[in-house]
């Protein structure tokens, strides 16, 4: 089916290819293991955060929603499975520092009226956002008799949002009615606000093991690193008195800089390789090299292997 | 049919000392993505989550029998894992038989 969406993985290199191929620049997604002020700090500045938790329908939420800011972008999730990229949008498209890219400032003019269900359908029908997010589709490996999941329990998880809007922190959820206004906060303390409130819904649901996640949208480090390494050096051959009194410290912070620019360049060739390796099928190279290991007389130790592991089990 | 899975048979510490083989590599190579024809490349995929996932996912089609094998020229029904890799041995030994035989055929028209 051409017009369904298909589930993708919550992993920070996902969902910054995700939103590269949306065409908007300069941020990426960084997992967040701890809620507290020196982590938030290293990812600072933060555009807004994403929680993933297993959705469970008994929870309920009397929360009244606010309509009154005609600023926020909110969309109702009307497709399932696009509440990953529908969560990024919540984020991105309310965050006016972000350069969004052609597609998505189109999509954001486009869809500027609309009430919340035709801004969610307008997502499911356009076509290049879709595209981006279905290029994560894992692939359908082998013909499958059986249309239906091998897991009909597998679990529903689902993504909201939290960002700063004109002053406000909010809450975005697309099966909600309307945004949830969390109260005042400014773009400096608006993480300290949302930490307990985040920190309540972790308790709730850590209470029944449910799993949960949180992802962080932040300026692109890469960027920021080398930003800040061409400050440095612009000051360091700017006045070179300067440079006899406190070069040393200059060229120290430089070195290290480099040293984080080569973590990232790192780090973003790893989630590189892994997303290459999410959309490849290897069932072909899995057969062929079975059929080698056949063919060279080798299969018949792991054959032996698997019948031990058989009638250990 | 139930037992190990492909992932448990395929552990890395298994297949790594196999996929060090150079013939193997070249005749993988094309089965691999573009990015990742190299010997490094295909000594990590053996542990890497994204081939184990795959890996997991094809054996439970594989033992509740929804996968047709007919593809691989494996008659369709459901396998457990031992198997499934005995039937390639047997694939492969009669495929050897057979190109044994037209060897002989091309030797004695000459």
């Amino acid at each position: 089916m051409s017009d369904s969406w298909t589930t993708i993985e919550s992993d920070p290199g996902v969902f910054t290819e995700l939103i590269e191929s949306f065409g908007t620049k300069g941020v990426q997604v960084e997992e967040i293991y701890s809620l507290d002020k020196d982590t938030l700090a290293s990812v600072a500045p933060v555009y807004g955060l994403i929680f993933l938790f297993k959705w469970n329908q008994d929870h309920r939420d009397r929360r009244e929603v606010d309509h009154s800011n005609p600023n926020v972008f909110f969309a109702s999730q009307v497709v399932n499975n696009a509440c990953a990229t529908q969560a990024l949008l919540s984020i991105l498209l309310n965050r006016p520092e972000v350069d969004l890219g052609e597609d998505l400032n189109t999509f954001k003019q486009f869809t500027k009226e609309f009430a919340p269900d035709m801004k969610g359908l307008a997502i499911s029908n356009c076509e290049s956002i879709r595209n981006a997010h279905n290029s994560f589709s894992r692939p359908e490996p082998f013909a499958v008799e059986d249309s239906k999941s091998s897991k009909p329990s597998q679990d529903v998880y689902h993504f909201i949002s939290y960002v700063p809007i004109d002053g406000k922190l909010w809450e975005l959820d697309g099966l909600k009615a309307g945004p949830i206004n969390l109260g005042e906060c400014t773009d400096e303390n608006w993480l300290d606000k949302v930490c307990p409130v985040i920190m309540k819904r972790i308790e709730q649901y850590s209470q029944s093991e449910i799993r949960f996640n949180l992802l962080a949208l932040i300026k692109n480090k890469m960027d920021l690193y080398r930003a800040r390494i061409a400050e440095l050096e612009a000051a360091r051959g700017g006045d070179q008195s300067a440079m006899e009194v406190d070069g040393g410290g200059l060229d120290e912070e430089i070195a290290e800089l480099r040293q984080r620019v080569a973590q990232e360049e790192e780090k973003r060739a790893r989630w590189r390789d892994e997303n290459i390796r999410r959309k490849h099928n290897y069932i072909p190279f899995l057969f062929n090299f079975l059929r080698i290991l056949a063919e060279k007389k080798q299969l018949k130790a792991l054959i032996e292997k698997a019948q031990e592991l058989q009638s250990s089990s | 049919p139930s037992g190990p899975s492909l992932a448990e048979v395929l552990k890395p510490e298994t297949i790594v000392p196999l996929l060090r083989n150079r013939d193997i590599q070249e005749r993988l190579a094309e089965y691999l993505p573009q990015e990742h024809r190299h010997e490094e490349a295909i000594l990590e995929l053996a542990s890497s989550p994204q081939f184990q996932q795959q890996l997991e996912t094809f054996s439970e089609a594989l033992q509740s029998g929804q996968l047709n094998l007919n593809a691989f020229g494996i008659p369709h029904s459901a396998l457990t894992v031992a198997d499934f890799l005995k039937s390639i041995q047997t694939m492969s030994s009669a495929e050897e038989g057979k190109s044994g035989e037209t060897d002989k055929g091309g030797e004695a028209e000459k």
